[in-house]
C-alpha cells in the first residue's frame, strides 16, 4: 500500500480548500498592494496581513499536495493518466515545479512586508506589487491546473 | 544599509536563489534522494528513474540554494555603511522578477501540456 493511500481523498479534500483560500490571498494582495503603484491611499494593516494568510494558505496547499503526491504517483498516473493522458501529466509536473517557486515567492512577499514601507520606498514597492503579481497569476495557474487534473482523473 | 534594505535584497536574493537552482536542476537532472512509492524507501537515483519522485528533494535543494543566497546577501548588506541605491535596488528586485519568469518558462517548455 502507497504512502497514505487510504487519506488520499480527505488530503485532496484538504488540497483544494487550502487552494481556494489560497487563491483568495493572492488575488486580495494584489488588489490591495496595486494601489501603491499609483500612490493612492492603501489599507495597509489589511494587506500586510494578506501576506501572511497567503504564506499559510500555500505552505498548507503545498504539505497537503505534498503528502497526497506518492498516491498519485502510484495509483492515478501510473495506473491510468500516464498512458491515457500525456498531456495532462505533464501539467502538473509544470504546476508542481511552479509551486516550487510560488511558495518561495509567497515567503519572501511576507518578510520583505515585514521590514518595508511601500508608502515610503518606491522603488520597494514597485518590485514588492510586481512579485505579488507574479505570485497571484502563479497561483491562478496552478489551481485551474488542479482543477482540470481532478477532473480529467475523475471523468475523462 | 537600513534593515528595510538589508530585508528587500535578502528576499530578493533568495527568489533568484530558488528560481536558479530549481531549473539547474531541472536542465541537468543531478542524481538526488528521491522516494519510490511502490517500494516506499528512499534512494539515490537520477529524476528519469521509473516509478521515482525526485521532487522533493529537487524542492529542498532549490530553497536550500535561495536560503544561502538570501543569507550572503543580508550578510554583505549589513557590512554596507551608506544605504542601498536605486540601481541597487533595481538590480535585486528585477532580477528576482526576471528568474523567476525564466524558471516559469523553462519548465513550461519542457513539459509543455499542450
Amino acid at each position: 500500500m502507497v504512502f497514505l493511500e487510504a487519506w488520499a481523498r480527505p488530503l485532496l479534500v484538504l488540497h483544494a480548500l487550502s487552494a481556494m483560500a489560497l487563491l483568495g490571498a493572492a488575488v486580495h494582495l494584489l488588489v490591495y498592494a496595486w494601489p501603491y503603484l499609483a500612490g493612492r491611499p492603501v489599507r495597509a494593516r489589511a494587506e500586510r496581513r494578506f501576506t501572511a494568510i497567503l504564506l499559510a494558505a500555500f505552505a498548507a496547499t503545498f504539505a497537503t499536495g505534498a503528502l497526497a503526491y506518492p498516491n498519485y504517483r502510484v495509483n492515478v498516473r501510473a495506473a491510468f493518466l500516464e498512458a491515457r493522458s500525456p498531456e495532462v501529466t505533464r501539467l502538473f509536473d509544470l504546476k508542481e515545479n511552479w509551486a516550487t517557486l510560488g511558495l518561495a515567492l509567497a515567503g519572501a512577499l511576507f518578510w520583505m512586508r515585514r521590514r518595508i514601507d511601500p508608502r515610503a520606498e518606491p522603488v520597494k514597492a514597485r518590485v514588492y506589487v510586481a512579485l505579488a503579481a507574479l505570485t497571484a497569476a502563479l497561483v491562478l495557474f496552478n489551481v485551474v491546473a488542479g482543477l482540470l487534473i481532478v477532473m480529467h482523473g475523475a471523468a475523462p | 544599509m537600513t534593515a528595510s534594505d538589508r530585508a528587500f535584497l535578502a528576499a530578493c536574493a533568495f527568489v533568484v536563489g530558488v528560481a536558479a537552482a530549481h531549473a539547474l536542476l531541472g536542465v541537468y537532472g543531478p542524481t538526488l534522494p528521491c522516494y519510490f512509492p511502490v517500494e516506499r524507501l528512499w534512494r539515490a537515483a537520477a529524476p528519469s528513474a521509473e516509478l521515482s519522485m525526485c521532487w522533493y528533494a529537487a524542492t529542498g535543494a532549490s530553497w536550500l540554494a535561495g536560503l544561502a543566497c538570501g543569507g550572503a546577501a543580508w550578510a554583505f548588506a549589513r557590512l554596507a555603511k551608506r544605504p542601498a541605491d536605486a540601481l541597487t535596488l533595481h538590480a535585486f528586485g528585477w532580477n528576482a522578477l526576471l528568474f523567476s519568469l525564466g524558471m516559469m518558462a523553462l519548465y513550461f517548455v519542457a513539459y509543455r501540456p499542450w
